[in-house]
């Protein structure tokens, strides 16, 4: 028998971005909070003695304490056949999340973003909506979340070059972004080579270049020292104590409340709700793998994505026949996965020195996201943010040889030692809408380690993103020939599906209606009201931009209303 | 934030050696940087379960013999370990440029691999290796001429090799290129070969402005992670 613990106020699944940052806001309102998350405590040290690119790049070993065996399965579609296990990507799990070892680029999106259905109707009519798309507007705005995105950004410390403030644009700044408040709370990531020869091709092509914000100190900040550009910054925890994860912000201030109670290394399996649908609290593993039940008055589940609709799927009950919250059917629905083009170009005899920096030190362009051109005849709605960066590693430039050349012998290793420091590249992060037919379900055979069954994805490449990743494919061709490249190639067939993904979104999606979403605004569940779910997957969208300010922002919003009401919220 | 909320994520021995390493400037081989973490032995403690590092500890504690003669498989058997050193240098031949993967060490990266965390591919990588050897037929693949090995590595490559595994020719490079490319903790790279090829400094803790510009001439350091306390994954 497993002996229940004491009530807490609140307990939180999975202390990343989003969870890190509600901890944060809750015990600020004298909320206590029990934290639990599946991953180690780790630190600085920890840190610099896995910087290297097998353990991060290769062997994923910020994954290993969970996600690494439990990668979802995947298949095109319904009536295909699962295919064979994908390799994984780069997850965290450990205090502080996936924000401990995340590239860093912190984007607030627009406030188009959040109207994407309503403003593409407005332009262009509803034929150009694909006829599968669940394409929706939020049911919040981008001023709805100012205030937040403003709050978080100085909270944890995010460094870039404002491009708007209250309706007046600023020189060197983004000219599309949306009014903020005031500036970021430091100066920009330093300028490099390779991003001035990016700086100047864009403005030569008429383009608005910038530099990308980033979640990184550029400056001293909050007793953290400033970034010395190691290169070993996505993909990696930061030694230096320069990147500005919740570990180092949010949770770090949550503990210093003496508020919240952090329990590493207990993993969640399932959580409990009683007749009337209330969750009571959630059972787990604890750092000895005994079971435990932690009754509380509000669930926050703040696992990533693909964990959030796993949980909820496997936590059936009385009341939830299907999955906690899932009366509706919703759960898994209405997921999407980022798309990408990338391309790698030669500039011969320079030295480009970009296996070194940051992972948000990049120099980037919104001239091609969002609405911001007009897409009349090309046959495909929304865009991407264009950028070109450093944070390049060895293993990974020894891959990127240009067509032709042979992939091994002495000409390889001659065409490697004369051409890999003068080899870069520029990505565009393509916005892939929500279809009814791409969704997450449990996997009815493959289970992780502790028997229990992962998520299948069910997904397939479609049209629009497939014609909005060439168009940009050639976009970037273009821009890296005026940066003075000999030759460029693309890094994968634009338009690749990405199944699994650490820019994926929806599942449990946010929306007034009931029966076609999951989450009301503040990120409680409609059917169980005393749940909260946050992250991406409450995403109803996506934009060409990296999603965790946004992740973050909305968790500050959401927490923030919970603690105002956490009298009627709480059972 | 008063000071003693940041110890629980900056050990004091690191916070120690941090200064040490930020005043001396030089980052130099020589700094003696104590051992900060022991991941691997943390992770096991945090509920990594243990099959999935198998006697990994005691191979990277090994102290690296000085010589590769020295050196004894840890997963494949001494033929299977002659050809795949044979092998890796045909992929990276040792030339007027340098080192190749042989001399380097890649065949001790894959090995200690295949006795750990790609403990999965062991059973591919020796039905390669059995294939390339029946392919060179005599006294196998280390024995025959380079022209021969190269020949059978085309054919590998085409997957057109008798008995060769399907994509076995993909993993074989890549892990080629990680032994070559990554670290030297991990066996391979010995004495930085691969990241003096490729003009890649080596873990430089601090970039400046300068050496971020283009043309800037970035001389190696010749640092791996095991300078800092790494014990590799």
């Amino acid at each position: 028998m497993t002996n229940a613990l004491p009530k807490a106020d609140v307990v939180i699944i999975g202390l990343g971005a989003a969870g890190g940052i509600a901890a944060h806001v809750l015990t600020q309102a004298g909320v206590n909070v029990v934290g639990l998350e599946a991953g180690p405590r780790l630190g600085l040290g920890d840190f610099l003695a896995n910087d290297d690119e097998i353990s991060g790049m290769i062997r994923y070993w910020t994954g290993e304490p969970k996600y690494n065996h439990e990668i979802p399965t995947w298949r095109p579609n319904a009536n295909a056949p699962t295919q064979p296990p994908i390799p994984p990507v780069s997850m965290a799990n450990m205090v502080g999340g996936t924000s401990v070892h995340y590239g860093t680029q912190s984007w607030r999106f627009r406030s188009d973003d959040f109207r994407t259905r309503s403003t593409t109707i407005a332009r262009y009519g509803n034929a150009v909506i694909p006829p599968t798309s669940t394409l929706v507007d939020w049911p919040i705005s981008y001023d709805d979340l100012e205030p937040y995105y403003d709050r978080v950004e100085y909270l944890i410390g995010v460094s870039g070059q404002a491009g708007n403030i209250n309706g007046a644009l600023v020189d060197g700044g983004n000219p599309f972004e949306s009014p903020r408040s005031r500036a970021f709370p430091m100066p920009p990531m330093r300028s490099f080579g390779y991003g001035e020869l990016a700086r100047a091709a864009m403005t030569s092509l008429g383009y608005h270049p910038f530099p990308q914000p980033a979640a990184i100190a550029s400056v001293p900040f909050d007793d953290r020292p400033a970034c010395t550009y190691c290169g070993y910054c996505s993909g990696f925890g930061c030694w230096n104590n320069s990147k500005s994860s919740t570990l180092v912000s949010a949770i770090r201030r949550a503990e210093a409340s003496g508020r919240l109670e952090v329990r590493p290394n207990c993993r969640v399996m399932r959580i409990q709700s009683n007749d009337r649908g209330q969750v009571t609290g959630v059972e787990y593993l604890d750092e000895q793998h005994a079971p435990q039940v932690q009754p509380a008055g509000v669930v926050i589940l703040s696992a990533y994505l693909y964990e959030n609709v796993r949980l909820l799927l496997l936590s059936t009950s009385a009341a939830y026949a299907d999955g906690l919250a899932n009366n509706s059917g919703q759960v898994g629905k209405n997921y999407l996965s980022q798309a990408y083009a990338g391309r790698t170009a030669l500039f011969p005899g320079k030295r480009l020195n970009v296996m070194s920096g940051a992972g948000g030190q990049a120099v980037a362009m919104d001239d091609l996201n969002g609405d911001h051109f007009d897409h009349t005849g090309l046959g495909f709605i929304r865009g991407a943010v264009i950028f070109a960066g450093n944070s390049e590693l060895p293993i990974g430039h020894s891959r990127g040889i240009a067509p032709g050349v042979p992939q091994w012998g002495a000409v390889y290793k001659r065409w490697v030692h004369e051409n890999a420091n003068s080899v870069g590249s520029a990505f565009a992060q393509v916005e892939p809408l929500p279809y009814a037919d791409v969704f997450l379900d449990l996997d009815p055979t493959v289970k992780d380690p502790l028997g229990v069954p992962v998520i299948r994805v069910t997904l397939d490449a479609k049209e629009n993103e497939i014609k909005a990743a060439r168009f940009m494919d050639a976009k970037l061709a273009e821009l890296l020939t005026a940066m003075g490249a000999a030759q460029t190639w693309p890094n994968f067939p634009a338009g690749t599906p990405l199944p699994i993904n650490t820019h994926a979104y929806g599942g449990t999606r946010m929306g007034d209606d009931p029966a076609a979403s999951v989450v009301n605004r503040y990120g409680l569940a409609h059917e169980a009201p005393n749940l909260m779910i946050l992250g991406g997957s409450t995403f109803p969208g996506s934009s060409g931009y990296n999603p965790t300010e946004t992740i973050q922002a909305h968790a500050w919003y959401a927490a923030e209303y919970l603690a105002s009401n956490l009298n009627s919220i709480a059972i | 934030m008063p000071d003693d909320h940041s110890l629980p994520i900056l050990p004091t021995q690191l916070r120690i050696a941090r200064r040490r390493l930020l005043l001396s400037s030089g980052v130099a081989a020589g700094s003696s940087l104590a051992a900060v973490a022991a991941f691997p032995a943390r992770a096991l403690a945090a509920g990594v379960p243990a099959e999935r590092i198998p006697g990994w500890l005691e191979f990277l504690s090994r102290t690296i013999p000085d010589s590769l003669d020295d050196e004894a498989p840890v997963a494949l058997s001494p033929r299977e370990f002659a050809t795949l050193r044979a092998v890796v240098g045909r992929l990276i031949p040792t030339d007027d440029l340098g080192p190749g993967a042989d001399e380097a060490g890649v065949h001790v990266f894959i090995d200690r691999g295949l006795a750990g965390p790609n403990a999965a591919h062991l059973p591919l990588f020796q039905a390669l290796l059995a294939a390339l050897d029946t392919g060179a037929a005599g006294n196998g693949f280390a024995a025959a001429t380079p022209e021969r090995q190269d020949e059978l590595l085309t054919r590998l490559e085409a997957g057109e090799l008798a008995d060769a595994p399907k994509g076995a020719f993909a993993l074989l490079l890549e892990q080629t290129r990680q032994g070559m490319f990554g670290d030297p903790i991990y066996g391979g790279n010995r004495n930085f070969a691969g990241w003096d090829l490729m003009a890649y400094p080596g873990i430089k803790l601090v970039w400046t402005e300068a050496d971020q510009q283009i043309d800037a001439d970035v001389k190696p350091l010749h640092l791996s992670v095991k300078q800092f306390g790494g014990t590799g994954w």
